[in-house]
């Protein structure tokens, strides 16, 4: 079946479905990769508070490793986790509106297949 | 041909495009889970034979395209492990073997989810790729039916 012998109602339908369908996986991707950036901080702000000012701290820049402050380290590291939680909840609102989005324009493009003869 | 089968070829076609799309996300996730988990060994096997090594012993460290410079061993009371979000944190042998082990293991985990899922949408792939092909045989077959 080529595109050409779609109804052009239903090739625009389909077409707004796609893009949704784009915008969600866009989201979702997005919002993994914040997910595992906040695991990293969670996970470092975890083992800077286990330990003691005595012990030497660095942070990664590039592929130098610079001596840190253990204390700012934790307070940058905490600013972080703010913002990527901010990040998050928007992302998530993001992508609870383009499933209902994708289920609208899915229940729209059923409802203008139904009764379309598609030409062979 | 009736438009029921024809919603029912157009379901399964978006079906497919998305199974394919997730077998794409699962099978990236899975190579960077792979390469993780080999670093992480790398580093394992590194602490562990550091362990046995002395103070001033003589060693060669890598520095990319199978090529070493000489070094010596300074300190084995201690190393730099990265500890995530950019952030590294001195550690004796001991604790960062612990620590590195506990990560295999993690990764570990994550990998057999990861293939078990890969497993699943492969089956749904090839399953949803059969009904299609199916669907399109009979319409078709019905095509011709009419024809002659």
């Amino acid at each position: 079946m080529s595109s050409t012998e779609i109804p052009p109602a239903v090739q625009e339908q389909l077409v707004r479905f796609q893009q949704i369908q784009q915008t969600l996986q866009a989201v979702v991707a997005q919002r993994q990769q914040v997910e595992m950036e906040l695991m990293g901080v969670e996970k470092a702000l975890e083992e800077l508070e286990k330990i003691d000012d005595s012990t030497v701290v660095y942070k990664s820049i590039g592929s130098l490793l610079i001596k840190a402050d253990r204390q700012k380290l934790i307070e940058e590291l905490k600013d972080q986790k703010e913002l990527l939680n901010a990040r998050l909840t928007i992302l998530n609102k993001q992508e609870t509106r383009a499933r209902t989005q994708l289920k609208e324009a899915r229940e729209k493009l059923q409802e203008k297949l139904k009764g379309v003869q598609i030409e062979e | 041909m009736s438009a029921s089968s024809d919603e029912e070829i157009n379901r399964l076609a978006t079906e497919i495009q998305l199974l394919e799309a997730t077998l794409n996300v699962i099978k990236s996730r899975l190579d960077m889970t792979d390469a993780t988990l080999s670093e992480s060994q790398m580093a394992l096997e590194t602490l562990k034979a550091l362990e046995s090594a002395k103070e001033g012993d003589n060693i060669l460290v890598p520095i990319g395209a199978g090529s070493y410079i000489f070094a010596k061993v300074e300190s084995i009371s201690k190393v730099v492990v990265g500890v995530g979000a950019n952030v590294c944190v001195e550690k004796s042998i001991k604790e960062s073997i612990d620590m590195i082990s506990e990560r295999i293991s993690r990764l570990e985990q994550i990998k057999s989810s990861l293939q078990q899922q890969l497993v699943q949408a492969s089956q749904k792939l090839e399953e949803s790729r059969g009904n299609l092909e199916r669907l399109i045989r009979i319409r078709e077959a019905g095509g011709s039916a009419r024809k002659s």
